[in-house]
């Protein structure tokens, strides 16, 4: 599945890029099904995926009987980090804690019952986080001052809610349910409930759209939201003046009772048109979510993947059984079908692309395949180029700095898991330096301008735990040691510090500074609150 | 109080085999000469013996009672001259002394004193300690109702406790010469004033746990008691026949006196072992104080 | 018949008469001795049935002279202050109090130099059963251990008594600190630290579930909690602490382990951000997480500057946390030590540049360890005692000027034929000495010259020349409960050993020459005396 390009945008301007979610192929669902349940109730709450690499493991000869590529990169909302601080919400204490990441200084700051997904709220002028309280039913806005103090607004929202999504202007958040991280669910439920919040009115509407949303975008004047869902696109007017409502369902297939959970949407960052790829199918059907209006896009065999740029003027599809890659130019394809331009890589098997969230660079390669190479493609050129990297190692994932200047490359090993990581220098290009970790690959962040990037290991039945930090300019890595498993890395470009929150019953986290080195831990976020100084009621 | 029972026991028996053995018949002998002459048993009058020297006896009784008075029967009062004493008998094998106060005395009784000394807390629970007292006098007459006896005495008393659980034991001695002077009032009674100068000797031990062996101090000391009292012969006064040996119950009150003695105790052990030089101080013993003395005494 | 009722008479006067008097009911009481203290130049027993304290010193002839005073009735406690000078007394009264007169709970102090003299009675409202003594010797603290049966008991409340204060409406100072459900099960007096607000000295409460400061200085403040957890079952097994470097006043830093958690918490001292609150020093809070709960833990000095060092019980490797960036290092050992101590101010060769030295010890024997950095290592040196192979279950130090020296006593465990070790810290040596006690007592002497071994209710002892090694076996008289090394008059020192036997002896020996022959046995030492 592919995140919104939005919510990248979104994360390169704090820091947090790349995330890394792993699924096992053909397990990867039991499995993150299975390490999801073993998840300590406390601390921070939110459920996660492991980084096994997953495919049959088939070669080259068994590209016609090669699974699905599985979409790795994925993002987390908790801990979450804004301009200033980190962001960690403790579900059992109900209190969200907040870290300056620049003095390390922890305070807390009480929401409702049960805080778990957590997500920043963009604001200019303060920083800004929200949490939905999964026992209250409510969400939590919290904003702190310059002087660090926090202030909160509850809204209250429709129950099931467990994930966000929020508008680049941070004016919109809308609280949904994602059934992927309900273990289990019964097919009759539908998650159908959301709740729009204008932040800025403060006020919360609740809406009702298609059946099981996957994800959601905003328009670029945010005039409208979108959340696709099995059922089709729900098309959510914002601005109406009684308030967000939903105007329409936009289909995304000619058939009504096409299986939709194989369905991969992509919305452009504009929101007027969606790209619909099926497993299986060479089609590419590109909906208009202004009337409705489908139209397919033929290629010349499975479309495997296919990522939108950032800036929404190409759409990438991968042909892995032909070697090929289609470049569809947005919106001209919408109209124009058939003009796009095939580009073919015959010595690489690219069934996976990974696109640069401010560069005309992309990334292809293959995770189902035992493929050690990757190409590297440019297409603000012309011809368009396609320069082919030879790696140590099967790729399993590929995180891309958003300037395309360095890259972390997961590879799987011959038991598909992801015991080693290539760290990529792209601009002057280096070679690749593989580095064998000692666990499982866990998470992986990158800073926006790629100098600096930080991957997180985690091995549950060995205990071992720690963080790699990668310094681009010398391909330098430096190992720190972790007490705790890993839940989530990300960067505080502000403070220059990168994080890795690890599973603790206190909190905890371990900040380490990009340009010196120096690692620094906290453990135990609300301790603080339990200092009590006897004069104090 | 093991001594004042024990003594208790011992003058009842004497009591008893006194009072059997009083029923011998000896001398007859002159009712006082009152207005109420009392006739003797009916029996053969005895010749009249010759005047005779008297036997010698002691110092005390020189007094002219070699010569009978025949107007003052024996044990006559004489109003104007006081206690007449009987004349001699002429018995052959009869005393030939006044009985009433020219005797030998033994005495068996106890003495009890109040030992107000802090040195004796350890050794009992109240002030009290008695013994056991024995003694022996020769009474020389002085004259008619004076006589002076001389004596030896000899008191045994112990005294036994817990002082803080370790048991304690006194056990004083004491060997005394009896200086007495008597004043008899009558054929039965007198008063008495009594001095014993004395050798003390007493014998302290204490079972103190934290020693390895029994903790003791002996010692010599110098006493004296001086005390005053009676003595009565309650069976003649009773009306039992005048026998000898008479019984008397003596009575005495006074103070006892003694020095001081330490109460070091050390372990008793021989010189040479090191435990010797081991003490426990329980401060100072001082056996002095009030006491009385009741006896029962028989003289003959 | 009158002559017999006079006889009845006389006799029944006589047995009357002759139990008038009585004496003192202190005959009657036996003595009743738990406590028993050594002191400066004296001992002390505690003869409660007499509520008496019973100080003895030692003449030249080893005589014992007794100075005995008052006390409280049914006491509870009894401790000697830090420098043996001063004896504490602690005392519940009589309870419950039906009169006005009935006694009053009271902590009583004696001047232990040898005159014994009551140098103060502090009153107390309600009887207390635990005493905590400051290391200064200035403060004394009561608390309740809840075993005092009273019908209901405030185990958060402490006296805090000022001893240099005579006794007055705030001293002593009954303070009840915050509880969540805790009761007070340690108490730890700090030596003064550079706090934000200046040079504090602070009482440390750890309770069964979290930590209370006290500020020394300002007892009329409020006391600072930190809960360690929120489901109050982390329960604290110890603390350390430390000024920091000395120029810095934001460094003192408290470290307080757990008895199950694989993790230390790190109390920093902050200024105080909240203006409104009395104490005028603020607390963070971090927490370093290890693999297991570790066994002892110590703020060292190390070249790269001050570290908490850990060591976790049968583990072969030691801990050392930066407590600024929580950055550990493991450090392998070659052995499973539980222990640490800081050596370095008894080492003559402590490295230079201020590191410190630690010695471990525990089950697998004795290590020294220099803190010291040497290039890619956090430390210098692991240096391990071949000499000591056995188990170390306390470790007991020398007083100047023998301050190098320490002993090693071996656990508590098999029968006959056990080694001691006498360990000497500037040459790194063991002295072993064996012994056949299957339990070993041990007095040093406070001039640092020599221990006193024993095995308790055994009448066999021995001393130690502490500098040639020189053992010296006596057999006493009688069992040996206690053993004292006291100052004499007229100089010199004697070896008390206390026999726990009726009304109590003793046996003092010239400490310098010690010879059972020239020994001076002392009996009944409660005996008399009322």
């Amino acid at each position: 599945m592919t995140q919104p390009r939005w919510l990248l945008l979104f994360s390169s301007m704090i820091g947090i890029a790349g995330f890394v979610g792993v699924l096992v192929a053909c397990q990867a669902s039991d499995a993150m099904d299975e390490e999801g349940s073993q998840m300590p109730p406390s601390y921070p709450g939110n459920e996660y995926p492991s980084l096994d690499g997953g495919g049959s493991g088939g070669g080259a000869m068994a590209d016609a009987a090669l699974p699905p590529e599985q979409e790795l990169e994925s993002e987390y909302g908790s801990p979450v980090a804004t301009e200033r601080y980190v962001w960690v919400a403790n579900p059992v204490s109900g209190r969200v804690a907040y870290v300056d990441a620049t003095t390390l200084e922890v305070r807390t700051v009480p929401a409702g019952n049960s805080p778990k997904a957590i997500a920043p709220v963009p604001n200019p002028d303060r920083d800004t986080a929200i949490v939905i309280n999964e026992l209250s039913g409510d969400a939590t806005l919290l904003q702190a001052d310059d002087a660090g103090n926090v202030s909160t607004t509850t809204f209250g929202i429709a129950n099931e809610a467990n994930s966000w999504a929020i508008s680049p202007s941070g004016r919109w958040a809308i609280a949904w349910a994602n059934a992927d991280l309900y273990p289990n669910p019964n097919p009759v439920q539908g998650f159908q409930d959301i709740s729009v919040i204008d932040v800025q009115t403060e006020k919360v509407s609740r809406l009702s759209i298609g059946y099981r949303p996957i994800a959601f975008s905003f328009s670029k004047g945010e005039e409208r939201a979108h959340a696709v869902t099995q059922d089709g696109i729900s098309v959510i007017d914002l601005l109406l003046p009684q308030g967000p409502s939903v105007s329409k369902l936009i289909p995304t297939s000619d058939d009504d009772f096409e299986t939709s959970d194989t369905r991969d949407v992509s919305i452009t960052p504009d929101g007027s048109l969606a790209f619909v790829r099926q497993n299986g199918s060479q089609d590419v059907t590109v909906v208009s979510l202004t009337d409705g209006h489908r139209i397919r896009v033929q290629l010349s065999g499975e479309c495997t993947d296919l990522d939108l740029s950032a800036d929404g003027t190409r759409a990438i599809a991968a042909i892995r059984d032909q070697h090929e890659i289609a470049i569809l130019p947005v919106p001209q394809i919408a109209t124009a079908p058939e003009d796009f331009e095939v580009v073919s890589i015959p010595n690489v098997t690219v069934g996976s692309v990974v696109i640069a969230a401010g560069a005309p660079v992309a990334f292809g390669f293959s995770n189902a395949a035992v493929e050690q190479r990757m190409a590297k493609i440019r297409w603000d050129v012309t011809p368009i180029r396609v320069q082919t990297m030879a790696l140590h190692s099967p790729v399993l994932a590929v995180f891309l700095a958003e300037n395309a200047s360095s890259a972390i490359v997961v590879h799987k090993d011959k038991n598909s898991h992801a015991r080693a990581f290539s760290a990529l220098t792209l601009d002057p290009e280096l070679p690749a330096k593989i580095v064998a970790t000692q666990a499982e690959v866990f998470g992986v962040s990158l800073t926006p301008s790629g100098d600096r990037a930080v991957v997180a290991e985690r091995n549950d039945a060995s205990k071992i735990f720690g963080a790699y930090l990668v310094r681009r300019d010398n391909l330098q890595i430096d190992r720190y040691p972790l007490f705790s498993p890993p839940i989530a890395v990300g960067t505080v470009l502000g403070a220059k510090r990168a994080f890795v929150a690890q599973q603790h019953p206190e909190g905890r986290l371990t900040f380490i500074d990009l340009d010196t080195g120096l690692s620094r831990t906290l453990t135990g976020f609300e301790l603080a609150a339990r200092v009590i100084d006897g004069s104090q009621p | 109080m093991r001594a004042l029972r024990f003594v208790c026991s011992s003058v009842l028996t004497l009591l008893v085999s006194a009072t059997a053995m009083a029923q011998e018949e000896q001398e007859p002998t002159t009712a006082p000469s009152d207005s109420a002459t009392q006739e003797l048993p009916a029996l053969e009058p005895a010749p009249m013996a010759e005047p005779t020297t008297p036997a010698p006896s002691s110092a005390a009784s020189a007094a002219p009672s070699a010569t009978v008075n025949a107007s003052h029967p024996a044990g006559a009062i004489d109003s104007r001259q006081g206690y007449a004493p009987p004349p001699m008998s002429d018995a052959v094998d009869g005393p030939s002394r006044d009985m009433s106060r020219d005797f030998w005395q033994v005495h068996l009784g106890v003495r009890v004193g109040w030992v107000t000394s802090e040195g004796y807390d350890p050794f009992s629970e109240n002030d009290g300690f008695s013994q056991v007292s024995m003694g022996a006098t020769r009474a020389f007459v002085l004259s008619d109702s004076i006589s002076f006896a001389p004596g030896l005495l000899w008191e045994y008393g112990n005294a036994a406790s817990k002082a803080r659980n370790a048991p304690t034991e006194l056990s004083v001695h004491r060997l005394g010469a009896v200086a007495e002077g008597r004043l008899h009032l009558d054929r039965d009674l007198y008063v008495l004033a009594k001095l014993v100068p004395q050798a003390v000797y007493t014998g302290a031990s204490i079972e103190e746990d934290s020693a390895t062996a029994v903790l003791v101090r002996n010692a010599w000391r110098f006493g004296v008691d001086a005390t005053a009292g009676a003595a009565w012969n309650f069976p003649r006064t009773l009306g039992v026949d005048d026998v000898v040996p008479q019984f008397w119950v003596v009575g005495e009150f006074g103070y006892g006196w003694s020095m001081n003695q330490d109460l070091a105790f050390s372990p008793d052990v021989d010189e040479d072992d090191p435990r010797a030089s081991t003490t426990l101080d329980l401060g100072m013993l001082s056996m002095r104080g009030m006491m009385m003395r009741i006896s029962v005494a028989m003289t003959f | 018949m009158k002559y017999s009722h006079a006889i009845f008479v006389g006799i029944a006067s006589i047995t009357l008469l002759s139990g008038c008097g009585d004496r003192p009911e202190s005959w009657d009481t036996p003595a009743v001795v738990r406590f028993d203290k050594g002191l400066e130049n004296s001992f002390a027993l505690i003869d409660e049935s007499m509520h008496s304290v019973h100080l003895f010193s030692v003449d030249e002839s080893l005589n014992l002279s007794q100075v005995r005073k008052n006390t409280g009735k049914n006491v509870v406690a009894v401790m000697a202050s830090p420098q043996a000078d001063r004896l504490f007394v602690l005392s519940k009264g009589e309870q419950p109090r039906r009169k006005s007169s009935d006694e009053r709970p009271a902590l009583w102090v004696y001047d232990g130099s040898g005159s014994g003299n009551l140098l103060s009675k502090y009153t107390l409202s309600n009887p207390l059963d635990s005493i905590a003594v400051d290391p200064e010797g200035r403060f004394v603290v009561l608390y309740s251990s809840g075993a005092s049966g009273s019908f209901v008991t405030n185990r958060n409340e402490l006296l805090v008594i000022d001893t240099s204060l005579p006794p007055g409406d705030t001293n002593p100072l009954p303070r009840t600190i915050r509880s969540f459900g805790g009761t007070p099960q340690r108490l730890t007096f700090t030596s003064p630290l550079n706090l934000p607000s200046g040079q504090r000295r602070l009482l440390i409460i750890e309770t069964d579930q979290d930590l209370s400061l006290l500020d020394l200085d300002h007892l009329d403040r409020k006391e600072v909690t930190v809960r360690l957890s929120n489901d109050y079952k982390v329960v604290p097994a110890g603390v350390t602490y430390t000024d920091g470097v000395p120029q810095r006043n934001d460094d003192a830093r408290l470290a307080v382990r757990t008895t199950k958690e694989n993790s230390v918490f790190l109390l920093t001292f902050v200024p105080q951000a909240n203006a409104s609150a009395e104490n005028d020093f603020g607390l963070t809070v971090n927490i370093i997480g290890l693999t297991s709960t570790p066994s002892d833990f110590a703020f060292v000095n190390t070249d790269g500057g001050l570290r908490l060092a850990m060591l976790e019980a049968g583990m072969r490797r030691a801990t050392l946390v930066d407590p600024d960036t929580t950055t550990e290092t493991q450090v392998d050992m070659p052995a499973s030590f539980g222990r640490i101590s800081l050596v370095t101010r008894e080492i003559s060769d402590a490295p230079a540049g201020g590191s410190d030295v630690a010695m471990l010890w525990g089950y697998e024997g004795v290590a020294f360890w220099s803190l010291g950095k040497s290039v890619g290592q956090a430390y210098r040196s692991i240096e391990v005692l071949p000499d000591i192979d056995s188990s170390v279950g306390n470790v007991v130090s020398v007083p100047a000027p023998n301050q190098s020296l320490k002993i090693l006593v071996p656990n508590d465990a098999g029968y006959g034929g056990r080694r001691f070790y006498v360990l000497n810290l500037a040459n790194r040596t063991a002295s072993p000495l064996l012994t056949s006690a299957s339990s070993l007592s041990l007095t040093v002497s406070a001039d640092g010259q020599r221990a006193w071994f024993f095995q308790r209710n055994s009448r066999e002892m021995a001393v130690v020349d502490l500098l040639t090694m020189h053992p010296q076996n006596l057999v006493l008289e009688q069992p040996i409960t206690s053993v004292f090394d006291i100052g004499r008059a007229g100089g010199g020192r004697a070896m008390v050993a206390l026999h726990y036997q009726g009304n109590m002896g003793a046996t003092v020996v010239d400490a310098f020459s010690p010879d059972e022959a020239s020994a001076r046995m002392h009996v009944g030492l409660l005996q008399g005396g009322f």
